[in-house]
C-alpha cells in the first residue's frame, strides 16, 4: 500500500462519512451505525478496482451502506424482537432555527408512525427519496431497482402515508410555502 | 391536504434526524486501520478515483450509474440478492420438490410485494404458490426432463451452502448471475434473518436478481438457465 493512495481514500472518507452515517441510521443500524459505516468504506475499498471510472461514488457507497446496515438491523432484532423500525427517527430534533422549524411534536410523531406502517420496500424509497434527499437516479442506484419501480413504489408510498395522515393537521406554517 | 407539504414534512424529517456529529478524522483513521493490504491493481482504481473526485470538487457531474463491476462486487459480498452463500458439506443431488398448483398469478401477486416475473421461454407456469408469510413466490412447470422450480423473493430468503464457489457468469443487459453446478444444501431465513431448520438439499440451480426481486432457477441445465435468466434480466438498465 502507497501511502498516497491511502490519503487519497481518506479524502473520500471524510468527504462521505456524514452522509453514509445518516443512511446506516436510516437503513437501520442504531448502536451499529459507527462500524457500519466502517465496514461500508472497507468494503468500497476492496471493490474499488472494480468500479468503474465515471460512476457516481455516492450511490454505490451508499448501497454498501444500506446492505450493511439492514444486516446489522436483522441482527439487532434477532437479539431484542422488540426493536423498533426506523428507531433513528426517535432521535430527531427540531433544528434550532424556530423560523426554519416546519414540524411541530406532533405531526412529527404522526409522520414517523405511519412511515413505520409502510411496507419495506415502500419505507425504503422514501428514506432515500426524502429523508436522504437523493435523486431518483441515486434511489435506483442505492436500491438496485429501476426508475420505474422506484416511481410507482413511491407513488404507493406517498399515496398511503396521505391516506394514513389525512385526519392529522398538517402543522407547516403557511409562512414557509411560497404559493 | 396540499401534496406537496407532505413532501416538505418528509425532507424536514430528514433534516431533523440527529445523527450526533461524525468525526470525520476519527472515522478516516479507524476505516484506514480496518483497509486490508494492497491487491494488485489497486493503486491505478484509486487513482482514477482521485481525478474522478477531482473533477466532481470543479463541478463536472459523474455520470449516475450503478455498473456490471459494482453489481459483480456486491455479489461477492453478499451472495446475490436474497441470497447468501457460504461454504457447507457435501450433498447428494435431488430433483427441484415438484408442485401442486394453489393459486393463480392474479392471486399470488395480490399476496406479495413485487410483481411476478414469468420468464417467455418457460410459458405459463403449472403450479404458483406463495409462502404462509407471503415473501417467498414459487412457479413451477412439469417438464417431460422432470419439475422445475422458479423462487422470487424481494429479501433475504435463502442461504445456501456450497463446497464449491459459484460460478460468475455475466448476462446479457449486464446483470449478474450464480451458477451453483453442484448439489448443495438450501435454507431459508425468516424476515429477521433467522435460519429456519428446513434444510434441503437443492441441485444446480441459477440465481440472478431483476429490479431488486431475487430469483432462483432449479432444474434446468446451465445454458437454458442462462438465456431465460438474460431475457428476463433485459431491459434492467
Amino acid at each position: 500500500m502507497r501511502a498516497g493512495d491511502r490519503e487519497a481514500y481518506a479524502v473520500l472518507v471524510r468527504r462521505y462519512g456524514a452522509q453514509a452515517h445518516r443512511a446506516a441510521r436510516l437503513f437501520g443500524a442504531d448502536a451499529d451505525a459507527e462500524d457500519v459505516v466502517q465496514l461500508a468504506f472497507v468494503k468500497a475499498y476492496q471493490a474499488l478496482p472494480r468500479f468503474r471510472d465515471g460512476a457516481a461514488f455516492r450511490p454505490w457507497l451508499l448501497r454498501i451502506v444500506a446492505n450493511e446496515a439492514r444486516n446489522a438491523a436483522r441482527a439487532a432484532r434477532r437479539r431484542d424482537a422488540a426493536t423498533q423500525r426506523l428507531a433513528a427517527l426517535d432521535h430527531t430534533r427540531p433544528s434550532g432555527d424556530p423560523a426554519t422549524n416546519t414540524l411541530s411534536t406532533e405531526r412529527r410523531a404522526a409522520l414517523v408512525a405511519a412511515l413505520r406502517e409502510l411496507p419495506d420496500a415502500q419505507q425504503r424509497v422514501v428514506v432515500c427519496r426524502y429523508l436522504l434527499d437523493l435523486d431518483e437516479a441515486e434511489t435506483a442506484a442505492v436500491l438496485g431497482w429501476r426508475r420505474g419501480t422506484v416511481k410507482s413504489r413511491l407513488h404507493r408510498a406517498l399515496a398511503a402515508l396521505r391516506s394514513r395522515l389525512s385526519d392529522v393537521e398538517p402543522a407547516v406554517r403557511e409562512a414557509d410555502h411560497e404559493r | 391536504m396540499n401534496g406537496d407539504t407532505l413532501l416538505d414534512e418528509l425532507r424536514a424529517l430528514g433534516g431533523d434526524l440527529d445523527t450526533g456529529a461524525v468525526d470525520h478524522d476519527a472515522l478516516a483513521v479507524a476505516v484506514l486501520d480496518r483497509l486490508p493490504d494492497q491487491r494488485p491493481g489497486f493503486a491505478d482504481a484509486i487513482r482514477r478515483r482521485w481525478r474522478a473526485l477531482a473533477a466532481a470538487a470543479t463541478g463536472i457531474a459523474l455520470v449516475l450509474a450503478l455498473t456490471p463491476p459494482v453489481r459483480a462486487a456486491v455479489v461477492d459480498w453478499l451472495g446475490i440478492g436474497g441470497v447468501t452463500v457460504r461454504p457447507g458439506p457435501e450433498v447428494s443431488s435431488a430433483p427441484a420438490p415438484s408442485m401442486q398448483p394453489r393459486l393463480t398469478l392474479d392471486q399470488a401477486r395480490e399476496q406479495i410485494g413485487f410483481d411476478p416475473i414469468v420468464p417467455e421461454p418457460l410459458g405459463p407456469p403449472d403450479a404458483v404458490d406463495v409462502s404462509d408469510d407471503h415473501r417467498l413466490l414459487s412457479l413451477g412447470w412439469n417438464l417431460e426432463a422432470g419439475p422445475v422450480r422458479l423462487d422470487e423473493f424481494d429479501e433475504p430468503h435463502f442461504v445456501k451452502s456450497v463446497t464449491d464457489t459459484p460460478e460468475r457468469i455475466d448476462l446479457s443487459g449486464g446483470a449478474t448471475a450464480l451458477w451453483f453446478a453442484d448439489p448443495h444444501g438450501l435454507l431459508t431465513v425468516d424476515v429477521d434473518g433467522r435460519e429456519r431448520p428446513d434444510a434441503r438439499p437443492a441441485g444446480p440451480t441459477l440465481v440472478w436478481e431483476v429490479d431488486g426481486v431475487t430469483l432462483r432457477l432449479e432444474g434446468i441445465d446451465r445454458d437454458s438457465a442462462v438465456d431465460i435468466a438474460s431475457e428476463t434480466a433485459a431491459g434492467t438498465r
